[in-house]
């Protein structure tokens, strides 16, 4: 039983190094290596469900609601995240993003997937966003604790300590800058979207987005400091 | 108590990545209620009619129509032979060199009426041919 248990165990690794052989005989060591990130590694949105958006979509026109289940789980947090940003109401920030997927649901029959499925959502979301804070006056902030932030690649204690520290100026911060700048911002390392799909947002140049973004980061950095 | 440390590149962009962990309840209430809204919608949804039904109604109309109007004009469809027409029914246009002609057919048409059917089949179908 044991030996059984000892020869998959290295099986494994020899099978999932054999992606990484390149005849220097590393292949076992790399292969332990990418189980193990594996393993740690945070599920995405497409290892935790492999079904295209798209899919989902046309399911949604045709009246499949556990489609609109499973988008809506898929896309719920990206999209909350996106408003609070701006709004900085997580309340507020919820109530856009329902009404996100309910103008997707209505319109899901029109949908044509010419782009990648974020850019269309985003181009909602991003609608939905300006008309809100045209409409909207001075509203009662309602902002989240920092532990309810989760953020990418954080390395240590510390590292989380200063992040949770500077959670409120960064919100404060983020939600005074002109929306022009920080949708690009967010969508850039929130999203993780590539400089043309966040210009497709926009609608604008890739080359006028890049100079927005470096723009956006400065003063983002100046407003914080002074808060500071 | 912040530090005044200025904020690096790394950290910027960590806290731009930052995503709420989790939805409220109330979120999670109102997506169910707006899914099963939608649902709802379905099942009252009326019969949409469709629009070509009215224009095809409509063509198979029409072709009805021109069909009757096509079998009023050269008779009924059952080949019923149309009633004939009496003699004296028929008005002659008055051409002297038809006059002999109109007579004879005068004289003729009693002296028709007498014979047997048959017969009077059998003068018609010869009165093509030269005697």
């Amino acid at each position: 039983m044991m030996i059984a248990a000892l020869q998959i165990s290295i099986f494994i690794p020899i099978v999932a190094g054999s992606r990484f052989r390149n005849g220097d005989g590393r292949g076992l060591r790399k292969g332990m290596v990418y189980l193990f990130n594996s393993a740690m590694a945070t599920p995405t949105r497409e290892s935790v469900d492999d079904e295209m958006d798209e899919d989902l979509v046309r399911k949604i026109a045709n009246g499949d609601n556990p489609a609109m289940s499973r988008l809506i789980e898929r896309w719920k947090l990206p999209l909350i995240s996106y408003f609070y940003r701006s709004l900085s109401s997580r309340e507020d920030a919820e109530d856009l993003a329902l009404t996100v997927f309910v103008r997707l649901q209505r319109a899901a029959k029109r949908y044509r997937a010419k782009a990648k499925f974020s850019t269309y959502l985003f181009s909602i979301a991003r609608r939905l966003l300006l008309n809100e804070l045209r409409r909207r006056r001075r509203k009662p902030v309602d902002l989240v604790e920092p532990e309810e932030m989760r953020y990418l690649a954080v390395e240590s204690d510390d590292q989380a300590r200063r992040l949770a520290e500077l959670e409120e100026v960064f919100q404060k911060a983020l939600s005074e800058l002109p929306e022009r700048y920080r949708t690009p911002l967010l969508l850039t390392k929130q999203e993780n979207l590539n400089a043309s799909e966040i210009a497709e947002i926009i609608g604008v140049s890739v080359n006028s987005l890049r100079v927005t973004i470096h723009r956006g980061r400065k003063m983002l950095k100046e407003k914080m400091e002074e808060l500071i | 108590m912040k530090s005044k440390r200025p904020i690096s590149d790394n950290e910027l962009d960590q806290l731009l990545s930052g995503r709420i962990r989790k939805t409220s309840e109330r979120f999670d209430r109102k997506a169910i209620e707006m899914i099963h809204d939608h649902e709802s919608n379905q099942d009252r949804k009326v019969f949409v009619f469709p629009s070509w039904i009215p224009a095809v109604a409509g063509l198979a109309a029409v072709v009805t129509l021109m069909i009757f109007i096509v079998n009023r004009q050269t008779g009924s469809p059952d080949g019923a032979v149309a009633p004939s027409i009496e003699s004296s029914e028929i008005a002659y246009v008055s051409i002297p060199m038809f006059e002999d002609l109109f007579e004879m057919d005068a004289a003729l048409a009693p002296a028709a009426a007498t014979l047997n059917p048959e017969f009077l089949e059998a003068l018609h179908s010869l009165s093509g041919e030269p005697l």
